[in-house]
């Protein structure tokens, strides 16, 4: 993109020392020999008394393991007193959780309580948004499958759905409440009376030149760009990697009326017009009569 | 002084030079009675099991043209900044991999960038010896490119490396081909401290890297082609506070463990190491599992997870080593693994909760890496 034509700069060479003959320049070395020493005498000096290595190694292993690590599995046997008493508690059919509780696995964070799933708490869960899941407390759940977390998200939901830890998978639609949860909602949804407006974070209304369309977290659209368009044999659509003229998320036309100019047509029934009122107006707006020899030219709604 | 003198002076600083050098190298050999891999095994530690399902690539940010040449997380919200040989800065929601800022370089050599703290600002800079700082939210040109919000210059070199200091939206500390390091002002451009310079105790080659302190932002260390790494006081510019001898080429990558008190590094003699920033001990190694000495792949990037058990190291034949710090062994190759980059691995990070890894790549993508697998008791 551009850089084959553009002369690199020439950054200027990094200083040299004064190029001094003869006796200056000996005098400086000497100089700079002598500072030298200086400092190797203090780290000298310095190493008296410090701790070997080991202790270093052991201040390593002991802080590592301090913090719970989101990106390293953790699979966690469980205690054999624990295995007997959920075997016990299997059979007798009831919860003894008191019994259950009294052995907790030396990891588990979770406060005493008297859900028995307090036995087997997986610490480390620091989110729990996967509906079925029982959450001993804010930061710790047991989830029968997966552990919901904010990148692998929960099967209901989408991929990148950024379920809070109180926000089940199945309010990430519409009319959710919670934050963040609509990343490809369009400006026309965003700002319907159905929407939340606390939900969707949505601007009211989009800019009226190229900019910024909409809410990052709520549009898809992207930066509208108008230089350097490139009109394709007549073909509506500003090619330029992040515009979104086109895009009927940013209901504002403008930008791509000053990009491209279209060809008129001369079939009667068929109208440029209609391209920009298209609301699915993207590269190409299929003609219903797609014989007709205007749509060929592919502008049409 | 005569000349002759002064050459008899300078042989002899030289010599007392080389034998001190010595002798701390032999003092240090005395103080090495042991390595992490060494101590923690001993203290019966067992690798991390990774599965090859484990970790996973759940986003693949497409968008440059050109190779990626570093990327910076946002230290809350999951947005990065990334910088490519397209001449090109972009911002990208990590979570939706939208991309929510491109912004076009005055100069497109660029080779490094970094995100504010706040969020709101990306800094930049490259081969033309300038660190440039844009504001996201200013309204764009008539061209729709946000304009430059101030230009730092006064390198003599090339910008190798920029960071802000943590929490700090106006102080910002920038490396440099000109062996120096600095620390700006941001608000009004100007330069603060050199670090590093004519007079020794600095640098003697390019600085390529350089990490700041999480725990304590007045210390920073920087990564050379000398082959050394420096830790330097942002209150102290005269000297650096230490030098770190070990690897046999460039320090291309230099980056704090969690605790702030070691730092990794990473080298084109191909290793990793792990040092005591206090002590000045090296106390790990990283090898590849798989050295040939006709052809090393560097080591271009290095970060470690939230917790320290973990360093990515990103190499120049495509592989990103998982190592377990602790053990010393590769627990996971990602460039093995299904949907991996297609080149070399140029730069990497952390996101600030530790839950996702982003990797750039000369393949002109970045990918996010999580975990993808089920945390269930056994």
């Amino acid at each position: 993109m551009g850089t084959t034509d553009v002369t690199p700069p020439c950054p200027k060479s990094p200083p040299k020392y004064p190029d001094l003959c003869g006796r200056r320049r000996l005098q400086l070395e000497v100089q700079i020999l002598n500072r030298e020493i200086g400092f190797l005498e203090e780290e000298l000096h310095s190493l008296e008394g410090v701790q070997p290595v080991s202790r270093c190694c052991k201040e390593v292993n002991e802080f590592i393991g301090t913090k719970p690590d989101p990106i390293i599995p953790v699979n966690k046997k469980r205690n054999g007193s624990c295995r007997m008493w959920r075997w016990i508690r299997s059979k007798i059919c009831c919860c003894v959780s008191w019994i259950c509780c009294l052995e907790k696995p030396t990891n588990c964070s979770c406060p005493q309580s008297k859900n028995c799933e307090c036995c087997s708490c997986e610490c480390s869960c620091d989110s729990c948004s996967y509906p079925n899941c029982t959450c001993c407390n804010s930061n710790c759940c047991t989830c029968p499958e997966v552990s919901c977390r904010i990148w692998s998200c929960c099967p209901s939901c989408r991929s990148f759905c950024n379920c809070k830890p109180n926000c089940s998978c199945m309010n990430c639609k519409p009319n959710c409440s919670c934050m963040n949860c609509k990343p490809n909602c369009s400006c026309i949804n965003c700002c319907s009376s159905n929407c939340n407006i606390s939900c969707c974070q949505c601007r009211p209304s989009c800019s009226t030149h190229c900019g910024s369309c909409c809410s990052e977290s709520c549009c898809s659209c992207m930066r509208c760009s108008c230089t350097k368009p490139q009109c394709f044999n007549g073909a509506f659509s500003c090619f330029w990697p992040f515009s979104c003229c086109c895009k009927s998320n940013c209901g504002k036309s403008i930008c791509c009326r000053s990009c491209c100019v279209l060809r008129t047509p001369s079939c009667p029934e068929c109208s440029c017009g209609c391209v920009w009122s298209c609301p699915t107006c993207g590269d190409i707006c299929r003609c219903i009569k797609r014989n007709n020899p205007c749509c060929i030219s592919g502008c049409f709604c | 002084m005569s000349v002759a003198e002064l050459k008899e002076k300078h042989a002899a600083a030289t010599a007392t030079v080389n034998s001190l050098r010595e002798r701390l190298k032999q003092r240090r050999q005395l103080l090495l009675d042991t390595d992490v891999a060494t101590y923690t095994k001993n203290q019966g530690r067992s690798p991390v099991n990774f599965s090859a399902t484990d970790l996973v690539c759940c986003r693949t940010l497409q968008g440059h043209t050109g190779k990626v040449y570093a990327l910076d997380w946002t230290p809350e919200k999951n947005w990065i900044v990334s910088a490519s040989q397209d001449g090109r800065l972009i911002v990208w929601n990590a979570l939706t991999s939208q991309k929510t800022h491109a912004i076009k370089l005055q100069c497109p050599w660029v080779m490094t960038c970094a995100f504010a703290p706040n969020g709101q600002s990306v800094a930049c800079g490259g081969l033309d010896s300038a660190c440039s700082v844009y504001t996201l939210s200013s309204q764009s040109d008539r061209d729709g490119n946000i304009p430059v919000s101030r230009i730092l210059t006064g390198h003599k070199g090339y910008i190798s490396c920029c960071q802000y200091v943590p929490d700090q939206e106006t102080r910002l500390i920038t490396s440099s081909g000109d062996q120096t390091c600095v620390l700006w002002d941001v608000t009004t451009g100007q330069r603060i401290s050199i670090f590093g310079g004519e007079f020794p105790s600095g640098h003697t080659a390019d600085v390529l890297s350089l990490s700041i302190s999480s725990t304590n932002p007045n210390m920073f260390v920087s990564g050379s082609c000398d082959s050394t790494v420096r830790l330097w006081d942002l209150r102290i510019a005269s000297r650096a506070v230490r030098t770190y001898h070990g690897h046999d080429g460039d320090v291309n990558a230099v980056r704090f463990f969690p605790d702030g008190l070691r730092f990794g590094s990473g080298s084109d003699d191909g290793t990793c190491r792990l040092f005591d920033m206090r002590t000045g001990h090296q106390l790990q190694v990283y090898a590849r599992p798989d050295r040939n000495d006709d052809e090393i792949p560097t080591v271009t990037s290095v970060a470690f997870s939230i917790s320290g058990r973990l360093m990515f190291a990103g190499y120049s034949n495509g592989d990103c080593y998982v190592w377990d710090t602790l053990i010393a062994e590769v627990v996971q190759n990602l460039g093995t693994l299904q949907n991996s980059h297609e080149g070399r691995i140029s730069c990497l990070g952390l996101s600030g909760d530790g839950s996702a890894l982003c990797t750039g790549s000369y393949d002109k993508n970045l990918k996010i890496w999580a975990f993808g697998g089920q945390r269930k008791v056994i």
